[in-house]
């Protein structure tokens, strides 16, 4: 009790440590309990073991020949680490509005004897932490490996991902402090996290741009990097090759960074912890008050009679005013569409020119129906109002389950159709698989429910690991059913009965749970 | 009404030997009877068992042990029959932060089946002798405590409940708000519905409800009208008495009897 009698409150280590075991919880939030460290231990260490596994199989394959520091590999990781950054940047925007936002101790915190620029510090700093951990999670183990294969020097990858991190965190909360001095506290969130998915998405696009672009355009941008690293134009010395620079064993860029990323991590903390109590106050109390200008509809509907047709309409209703579900939806289009391009263009079979579609249609359907069946089912902010009504619980599923994946069929059913009018045999066999796809995404769902009051849980992430990897592994399942459906081949066997036999598993497991609920 | 079931004499509400435990007991063999077009209070200190009772009786909690009869239906054996009578009011209002007081009308009425023809008439006369009409077109998110708590009063009566129950209907409202909740209830209770109440609001009780029940340990110390419960200290001095004395001293009284035994 040495820190409440001393006045100054807690140590920074030990907030820090707060501030971390707030973000674990978070991130492994299905655990009722905690679980025991040696078994966390283990856990941590197979997955260590596995990623380093893969990453060492990469890792050979890239030290075949010694890795050069020559302007063109310079500028081709600095073109890599540039997206890297904006996925960072993305994620960075996302976790400062979610955590001005959500977090219940700010309050706490700030009526609390410790100076605010502290606290803000550590906040900013704990945020950066899964920032640069998201990506460094694959890309560090690869330095490893190519540390161990290659050269040491590519253990600088360590300080230089803790630099883009720190530097996206900085910009991110710059970012922020920007909207709300444009839009207003009431829109920041929304804004902040929009503006999260574009640039995610954006990065993500670019990413696959290689293969998206016509060759003339491929051809032009190789030509493009062909003309900047001319050795006698190349300007090494230039702010934007100095990560790639740093990575390739040069200690003077290393330090260049690090010393740039923690000045401008220290200027915008200094810059946003001025204000940073007022945008707390500001912030809660945007969705405390009335925004009669916005909110407002100019009339009633007429009403509808009967518990399907008032469910449904009721359900239509949340989703559509839900900015941040929507954006999910698109983004998960966005994210799907290089694929379904690659697919396209690289499998075509007389009379279908597009059936490579089809199994990213099939991919889709499982998202889209897993998503919005989801946040339906599990989503309800009133669960005690729909349980005293005098309506069987099957009748209120049948009529949610109706609800969510009446729009997943509405998405689906032109680009269906042009299959069709292509080949009756692809586009049969497309609806099947989508059919097949929305329906076992439905099951996890409603197997998998957890009800939570609907501001409080994401769009994709369920309430448990199991049901996220359970339906990523049907989706796949159903995807290549679909392949070898449609080029007709007897191995549909086994995506087929995979996907029985996880449905079953998930079936006989979430019964024997204790909040697995009576269903249909 | 002419169905028999609805006849007067049957009660409102008869609970038999009613129990429920979740770590430890919190409803002990509880009988009750509330009658037709009674307003009754269920008072006790926190944790007495008051709200797992009645939410046992909405339909949203399974009993151990015990009956639960709505009207003569019988609760568990047919618990869509006995829901259609009954509104839950919990006091955390059932609401929808996104849906505006007239679409959350719309959805109330459509899971209680009533036609469109007569649940928007209704839902506009709710709304008005609320005074939320001005209101009625926006987000419930942007509303204060005591028009989220009126909005989901209004839920609950659009399918016009032959049995209102409310848990701490007054709890968080301002003055004004707490008189429109108050002067509302005391009218169904008049036009014929029966109402069923919790606070620890000792006033609320006294100057609301027909008859008090004062409930602790899971089970019913006392019930009756206020002179009665005045009447059960037995002091010469009890006609001076509030409800606040006559509630401590009950609950005193019988924590000594429980300690005693």
């Amino acid at each position: 009790m040495s820190a409440a009698s001393s006045g100054k409150g807690l140590s920074f280590a030990a907030l820090f440590r707060h501030e971390l075991r707030l973000w674990w919880r978070g991130f492994s939030r299905s655990k009722a309990k905690p679980v025991d460290g040696l078994k966390a231990f283990l856990i941590g260490l197979t997955v260590l073991v596995v990623i380093h596994g893969l990453a060492w199989a990469f890792a050979s394959g890239l030290a075949a020949k010694p890795v050069l520091a020559n302007p063109a590999n310079i500028i081709w990781l600095s073109g890599a680490l540039l997206l890297l950054w904006f996925w960072m940047l993305s994620q960075a925007l996302n976790s400062v509005t979610q955590a001005l936002y959500s977090r219940g101790d700010v309050d706490l915190l700030l009526t609390s004897p410790m100076s605010m620029r502290k606290i803000l510090t550590i906040r900013a700093l704990a945020l950066s932490v899964p920032v640069i951990f998201s990506w460094g999670f694959v890309l560090l183990p690869l330095a490893n490996m190519m540390a161990l294969l290659d050269n040491p020097h590519w253990l600088l990858a360590y300080p230089v991902m803790i630099s883009l991190g720190l530097a996206a965190t900085s910009l991110g909360l710059l970012m922020t402090m920007g909207l709300f001095r444009l839009i207003g506290p009431a829109r920041t969130r929304t804004a902040g996290q929009i503006l999260a998915v574009l640039i995610g998405a954006t990065a993500f696009i670019a990413m696959q741009s290689q293969a998206l672009l016509p060759e003339s355009w491929t051809e032009s941008a190789s030509a493009y990097v062909h003309s900047l690293s001319d050795p006698a134009t190349f300007d090494q010395n230039a702010l934007r090759w100095l990560p790639a620079r740093g990575i390739f064993g040069d200690l003077f860029a290393v330090s260049k960074l690090i010393i740039s990323a923690g000045s401008l991590f220290i200027v915008s903390v200094w810059l946003f912890g001025g204000s940073y109590a007022a945008h707390v106050a500001a912030m809660a109390g945007a969705t405390e008050r009335a925004r009669p200008r916005e909110i407002v509809l100019r009339q009633t509907a007429p009403f509808v009679t009967g518990v399907r047709a008032s469910l449904m309409r009721k359900e239509w209703r949340l989703l559509q005013r839900d900015p941040w579900l929507i954006g999910q939806v698109l983004l998960q289009l966005i994210y799907i569409l290089p694929m379904g391009i690659l697919f396209w263009k690289g499998s075509s079979m007389p009379g279908a020119p597009s059936a490579g579609l089809a199994p990213m249609l099939v991919m889709l359907s499982g998202q889209l129906a897993g998503g919005l069946v989801w946040i339906t089912i599990s989503g309800e902010d009133a669960p005690d109002l729909v349980a005293a009504a005098p309506v069987a619980r099957a009748e209120i599923i049948r009529a949610k389950v109706l609800a969510a994946t009446l729009p997943v069929a509405v998405i689906l059913v032109l680009p269906i159709m042009a299959l069709l009018l292509q080949s009756a045999w692809v586009g049969l066999w497309t609806l099947a698989g989508c059919m097949g796809a929305a329906l076992s995404a439905t099951f996890v769902s409603l197997w998998m429910q957890k009800p939570l009051p609907r501001r409080t849980f994401g769009y994709r992430q369920k309430g448990s690991v199991v049901a996220n990897l359970a339906e990523t592994a049907l989706n796949f399942c159903w995807f290549f059913a679909a392949v070898e459906l449609i080029w007709l081949s007897y191995r549909v066997i086994l995506p087929l009965s995979m996907a029985a036999i996880l449905l079953f598993t998930l079936y006989r497991w979430s019964r024997g749970r204790a909040e697995a609920q009576a269903f249909l | 009404m002419t169905d028999p079931l609805f006849a007067s004499h049957v009660p409102a509400l008869a609970l038999r030997g009613l129990t429920k435990s979740f770590d430890k007991i919190a409803v002990d063999h509880l009988d009750l009877t509330v009658r037709q077009g009674e307003l009754y209070a269920l008072l006790g200190p926190n944790g007495a068992g008051k709200t797992t009772s009645l939410r046992m009786v909405a339909g949203l909690t399974k009993p151990d042990g015990g009956s639960i009869e709505v009207f003569g239906i019988n609760a568990l054996s047919d618990p869509i029959g006995a829901k259609r009578v009954v509104a839950w009011v919990p006091d955390e209002p059932l609401l929808y932060d996104k849906l505006t007081p007239m679409e959350y009308l719309e959805f109330v009425a459509g899971l209680w089946n009533v036609p469109a023809a007569m649940s928007q008439p209704r839902a506009a006369d709710l709304l008005k002798l609320l005074g939320l009409w001005e209101q009625r077109n926006s987000r419930c998110e942007g509303f204060s405590r005591g028009m989220k708590q009126k909005a989901a009063l209004a839920g609950a009566l659009i399918h016009e409940p032959r049995l209102l129950i409310l848990d701490e209907p007054l709890t968080g409202l301002d003055a004004a708000a707490a008189r429109q909740v108050k002067d509302l209830l005391q009218e169904r209770a008049k036009a014929g519905a029966t109402i069923i109440l919790t606070t620890h609001i000792l006033e609320v009780a006294e100057r609301l409800a027909d008859r008090i029940g004062i409930i602790q340990g899971g089970k019913l110390r006392a019930e009756g009208t206020m002179s009665e419960l005045r009447g059960l200290i037995g002091s010469e001095i009890a006609q001076g008495f509030s409800l606040e004395d006559v509630f401590l001293e009950l609950v005193a009284g019988s924590a000594a009897l429980g300690a005693a035994a």
